[in-house]
């Protein structure tokens, strides 16, 4: 099961933080990667916290803790999550944009070796090809093809 | 080597500590990190997460933020509201097993508004110590969502304690064990911590316990600076240097830049911890040119009446004593909520007594939240194009500003001279210059020439108006950006902190994900203080116990008696003495106090007296 969460989030408190991030999940299929369509549900707390923390705690700094601070002006929590159910190694990509800024965030998931693969890509930046070169091995596809999702982005089918 | 690692701590409560202090650290390295995981908090034994709805607003209430905070009973994680009510800010949460907390969270909410300004998120921890496995604060650490590295490592190496104060419940005797960490064993903490990117620790304080129990303590000092730590300072009560010259010199000599002393008051009622022994262990200090920061612990109604006081004692000591540091109560253990209030104080609260008992000479706003100095690094980083040490924690944790003085009655604040928020404003503006390609060096020195504009030297101490001296010791921490340029400035100044522990009422999970303050485990995690001492049974003594000798162990290896370790004070001796008398006078007429008081005050705290 691989989560993508979907937010508009503006932080006032302990520093301003406007973000807005959408994701979605890509699956090897006949040497491509193909989207996955995911079921989407509200956010829990106790099931989604940690994996919300995982996505991006350490890649752009923001966690439950900080989302919570973002409630102060409604009642629920503003994150939508959607599950995927993927076979095998997939490959979730995030487009966020903070203070005008736009990063993409790949994160392979499912490989052999159970690690997970994430790749932060700044702006309009090339990510170095011997990155890109092992996040296609893990998922099993050509490196082209990770490159041209990181072109397109969530408009890729 | 030692016994296998069961599958729960439940299982295994302590390793065979014997076996492992003749290891050396790599060895010490591949024994104990494999513990890390089974000291860890556990999921539904230690804690619970009740996630609902925050708390509602109630009548003259007004929303400031929400937040995560803890049960002070079940430590379960619960949602949190964080709200004005007349004038000043409150928390309130609701454990579903154990009720609604209320406590007071600043005491000021213009403050809090002016404090919230400044604050800088920092880089996070690139090379985590412990995976994601728990929501914070059960993960420690530091795990991946921590966001501020460490900018003080408190590295604990003796439970051990001559005191026996009545309020702690932490030294060996009442613990029934004890931890001390061999040498080799400390050198692996070190090292965990200064290995850390974006920056690992240069700072380490030594604590315990009471450190200076150690016989190696010298040998410590000397192993923190072997392993490349830049600022070494020791936590204590000073008693071991009130009475030992010859150590004052050898902590110096080994590399201590500082002893980090409590001093709660300067009365015999305020401060029974150390009150006699202090001018003694100044003068030793003094003799081995050894630097000292004073840190009271603040508690209302206790000695914050005498935080003026307590600065000016630091000021009439200057020579020696480089800052005071205040503290302001962290309330362990459950406390009925009236008694709370009775003790309760916040950095606001304590900026007010300050500004009010020195007759306005230091004001409130002539403090400023520990992150403000944050555009300083960010400056030299963007100059030297590597991250650099950089003081991003929460706002609500920490106050600091600088005074100097002509004479010591003519307390002359920083901010009477320097334009803070122009500095760093200027700085702000010029790092984002070089970031966006501007040639560093044109910047550079575009910002030394605007520096001149925020600096009124006509109002700046006698001592920097000669020769533009301030500009310069400026000039050198922007140029040089090393600790030697920070140092002189340290040396013309007292420096005046704050800052505020947590306790489990007003825990706020944003500030622990945020705190530079942490403390180095066995194991080899490094845990934010606010973890490590808020929830002592899930990190600090979980930890401790788990690499502990039995005392029994500890008396038959170093042939020692522990229930023999208690400090007998002989205050009338003490009271005798030239640097006794010295010390206080002008600050307070101790001689006034008939003795039966001084001893009275002694032995309620806790520690007997020779009569």
């Amino acid at each position: 099961m691989v989560k993508v969460f979907s937010f508009d989030l503006r932080i006032e408190d302990p520093a301003p933080r406007a973000v807005r991030a959408r994701g979605a999940v890509y699956s090897p299929s006949g040497g491509r990667l193909v989207r996955v369509e995911g079921l989407q549900r509200q956010f829990s707390p106790e099931e989604d916290a940690l994996d919300f923390d995982e996505d991006f705690g350490a890649t752009i700094g923001l966690t439950l803790a900080d989302v919570v601070h973002s409630a102060a002006w409604s009642e629920a929590l503003p994150l939508t999550v959607a599950v995927h159910e993927c076979a095998g190694p997939c490959l979730k990509l995030y487009e966020i944009v903070e203070g005008g800024v736009k990063r993409r965030l790949l994160m392979v998931i499912g490989g052999e070796d159970g690690r997970r693969y994430v790749l932060s890509v700044q702006g309009g930046a090339s990510p170095p090809r011997g990155d890109l070169q092992k996040l296609a091995e893990v998922v099993g596809v050509d490196r082209r093809e990770v490159e041209k999702l990181l072109a397109s982005g969530l408009e890729s089918p | 080597m030692v016994d296998a690692p069961a599958q729960s701590t439940l299982l295994l409560e302590r390793v065979d500590y014997s076996a492992l202090r003749n290891l050396t650290a790599e060895e010490i390295a591949e024994e104990v990190r494999k513990y890390a995981k089974l000291l860890m908090p556990r999921a539904g034994i230690d804690y619970r997460i009740h996630l609902g709805p925050a708390p509602p607003l109630r009548e003259g209430e007004e929303l400031v933020t929400r937040t995560l905070s803890l049960c002070p009973h079940c430590y379960s994680l619960l949602p949190a509201t964080v709200f004005r009510r007349e004038g000043k800010v409150y928390m309130r949460k609701v454990c579903p097993e154990h009720g609604e907390f209320e406590e007071l969270y600043f005491g000021d909410y213009s403050t809090y508004e002016r404090y919230k300004k400044w604050q800088r998120d920092g880089k996070g921890i690139w090379t985590p110590n412990v995976g994601l496995t728990a929501l914070c604060p059960y993960n420690c650490g530091l795990c991946p969502r921590h966001k501020s590295h460490t900018a003080l490592l408190n590295v604990a190496v003796t439970n051990r304690c001559e005191l026996r104060c009545w309020y702690c419940f932490f030294y060996a005797v009442k613990a029934g064990y004890v931890y001390e960490p061999s040498l080799e064993h400390i050198r692996f903490m070190l090292r965990e911590a200064k290995r850390m990117l974006p920056r690992g620790a240069i700072a380490v304080q030594f604590t315990g316990g009471e450190p200076l129990l150690r016989d190696d303590i010298v040998e410590i000092v000397r192993v923190a600076r072997e392993e490349g730590y830049e600022h070494v300072q020791v936590n204590t009560e000073g008693i071991r240097l009130a009475f030992d010259p010859e150590l004052a010199v050898k902590l110096r000599q080994a590399g201590t830049n500082t002893v980090y002393m409590s001093f709660d008051g300067v009365t015999p009622h305020t401060n029974p911890k150390n009150h006699w022994e202090v001018p003694y262990a100044l003068e030793n200090l003094r003799k081995a040119g050894l630097g000292v920061v004073l840190v009271p612990t603040v508690i209302r109604g206790y000695n914050l009446h005498e935080v003026g006081a307590i600065i000016r004692f630091g000021v009439k000591h200057s020579d020696i004593v480089r800052g005071v540091n205040m503290q302001p109560v962290s309330i362990v253990g459950r406390v009925p909520r009236k008694e709370r209030e009775r003790l309760r104080v916040t950095i606001p609260d304590i900026l007010a007594e300050v500004e009010r008992q020195t007759g306005g000479q230091i004001r409130r706003e002539d403090w400023y939240p520990v992150p403000t100095v944050v555009p300083i690094s960010r400056f030299v980083e963007a100059l030297t194009g590597r991250p650099q040490f950089e003081l991003t924690t929460h706002f609500a944790c920490g106050a600091a500003t600088y005074v100097f003085w002509d004479s010591a009655d003519e307390l002359i604040p920083i901010t009477r001279f320097v334009d803070v928020e122009g500095v760093m404003g200027l700085l702000d503006r010029a790092a984002e210059e070089i970031r966006s390609g501007r040639n560093k060096y044109v910047v550079l020195l575009s910002v030394l020439a605007k520096l001149r504009k925020y600096v009124d030297a006509s109002q700046a101490p006698k001592k920097f108006r000669k020769k533009r001296k301030f500009l310069r010791m400026i000039f050198n921490i922007l140029l040089k950006h090393d600790y030697s340029a920070l140092g002189e400035f340290h040396y013309n100044a007292l420096f005046l902190g704050m800052m505020h522990f947590m306790d489990t009422y007003n825990y706020d999970v944003s500030r622990v994900q945020r705190c530079d303050v942490h403390y180095a485990m066995p194991d080899g995690r490094v845990v934010p203080f606010c973890t490590f001492n808020v929830m002592p049974e899930l990190y600090r003594d979980r930890a401790q116990k788990f690499f502990s000798y039995t005392i029994e162990e500890w008396e038959r290896l170093t042939g020692k008696r522990l229930s023999e370790e208690v400090y007998v004070r002989n205050i009338r001796k003490l009271m005798s003495g030239e640097p006794y008398r010295r010390a206080y006078e002008g600050i307070a007429d101790v001689f006034s106090i008939p003795y039966e008081e001084h001893v009275m005050a002694s032995k309620r705290f806790g520690i007997p007296v020779v009569e």
